[in-house]
């Protein structure tokens, strides 16, 4: 590999597998992997190391007690909420939320769906007590934990995503109304999706960007909102929509349109990005 | 001798993977075994990382819940579940001195909030791609990596710090945090290229 970029990179991998990397050369590291083979191995073998390291540290018995705890903590959870995702990830304020949690009730969807719901329900309800009762401190300290916490859980979604044995990648490209736009989406039935977009034209305010998934013989599934900034560049880290199922072998259209801030059901203007993935 | 005990090491992974399938299948039982077998490194290494044995009880608990959760997903024909423990260990241990370092009330006792559930970082069972004897491997090359590359590493491995909160916090410069730990990477890394 001559490319000098590609060489910068490279020795970002194994501090990134590590999780030393600092917030901004993180970031420019994430963008450069979406896009490298070469890189994403580098990761995983840098990721499976580190175990090693762990492995060293010296083994310690722990307390009796301990074990019918952990057996009993772990066996007493329903399995069938591991699918779910623990948290919706979007570039999006929390209270955004709020539309798409009416909609799912009032759409009546299917149990798994419908338990989603009710985790995000409990979510906010949860959210909402402590905004009532902490004092500003308390906030503070949330925010610094959440960041810490999001910045380790971001990486570790985006690896898990490029890595999963049914991901797809999918090159955009704009259409008409978007000419300069370009996107790369990566979509595991099983992991999430991950979509990074450039060259987006800004919106005017109360719109946003949905990213939909199109499987044959179905309607065109949400697969998240998109909010850009100012130089039209956007990222986003989000389960797999439920919806879309769990087979990517007929071929995937990934597309983009311009959509009210609350997100529609399906899409409602011209789409201004996109790109497929041929059946297998 | 020697080829006994690789042979024993096989016979031992592999009873970890039979175990693991079957902990896919619904045995609590099957649970309990692996807790036997690794619950010793699982509670080593979170204390190494946490510090507070109730922490790295809590962190035990965790780890061992979501074996049961994604065990369905573990298809590792050769990787080994010891390696799996490890990383989830790590991810769940580093989550939960984070959320302290965020909240130093709770070093005064405060019982930690229930809007803060800890659950992050979600080490994928494929993730977990090398043998026990490499990750047995692996470790032993890393206790004896030069001082300066071990201490550093360790920073960021066992207290989850980035390249610039170990300078600050070692006074060591920047440049010269990334580079030993970027050596030290690649020498644990090269320890797998000689091992078949």
């Amino acid at each position: 590999m001559t490319d000098v970029r590609h060489d910068e990179f490279a020795e970002l991998a194994a501090a990134y597998a590590l999780g030393a990397l600092d917030a901004p050369e993180r970031q420019r590291f994430e963008a450069h992997l979406v896009a490298c083979d070469d890189c994403q191995k580098d990761v995983a073998v840098y990721v499976s190391v580190t175990a090693g390291i762990g492995a060293s540290a010296e083994p310690a018995a722990p307390p009796a007690a301990l074990k019918a705890r952990a057996i009993a903590n772990a066996t007493a959870r329903a399995r069938a909420f591991e699918r779910l995702p623990s948290r919706v990830e979007t570039p999006l304020p929390r209270p955004t939320l709020f539309p798409w949690l009416a909609l799912a009730a009032s759409l009546a969807l299917c149990v798994a769906a419908g338990a989603y719901a009710w985790m995000l329900h409990a979510e906010l309800e949860s959210a909402r007590r402590v905004l009532t009762e902490t004092s500003a401190r308390a906030e503070t300290q949330r925010a610094q934990l959440n960041a810490a916490r999001g910045d380790s859980a971001r990486s570790a979604r985006l690896l898990d995503v490029l890595t999963a044995s049914d991901v797809v990648r999918v090159s955009l490209v704009g259409t008409k109304g978007a000419s300069a736009a370009t996107g790369q989406a990566y979509w595991s039935p099983s992991r999430g999706l991950w979509f990074t977009a450039g060259g987006l034209p800004v919106l005017s305010p109360g719109r946003i960007y949905q990213l939909w998934l199109v499987l044959p013989r179905q309607a065109p599934v949400s697969a998240g909102l998109l909010a850009v900034n100012a130089q039209g560049t956007g990222t986003l880290l989000a389960p797999s929509p439920a919806a879309a199922g769990s087979s990517r072998a007929g071929g995937v259209t990934v597309a983009i349109t311009d959509e009210p801030t609350a997100g529609s059901p399906g899409p409602t203007t011209p789409i201004l990005l996109a790109g497929s993935a041929k059946p297998e | 001798l020697a080829a006994l005990e690789s042979t024993l090491r096989d016979e031992a992974a592999d009873k970890d993977r039979a175990l693991v399938r079957a902990v896919a299948g619904g045995s609590a039982d099957a649970l309990a075994d692996l807790y036997d077998r690794h619950a010793g490194i699982v509670f080593g290494l979170a204390r190494r990382i946490v510090l507070r044995p109730e922490d790295a009880e809590e962190v035990v608990q965790d780890v061992f819940a979501q074996v049961w959760r994604q065990a369905p997903r573990y298809a590792g024909e050769r990787a080994s579940v010891a390696g799996w423990l490890v990383m989830l260990t790590r991810a769940r241990a580093i989550d939960r001195l984070r959320a302290r370092r965020a909240r130093p009330d709770e070093d005064r006792g405060e019982a930690p909030s229930a809007a803060l559930p800890l659950s992050s970082a979600d080490p994928n069972p494929e993730a977990a791609t090398l043998s026990a004897e490499q990750v047995r491997q692996v470790g032993s090359v890393f206790a004896t990596l030069p001082d300066p590359q071990r201490v550093l590493l360790g920073l960021a491995y066992f207290e989850g710090l980035s390249h610039s909160e170990i300078a600050a916090r070692t006074g060591v410069p920047l440049g010269t945090v990334k580079t030993r730990i970027r050596s030290a990477m690649e020498t644990l890394r090269q320890t797998l290229d000689v091992t078949p």
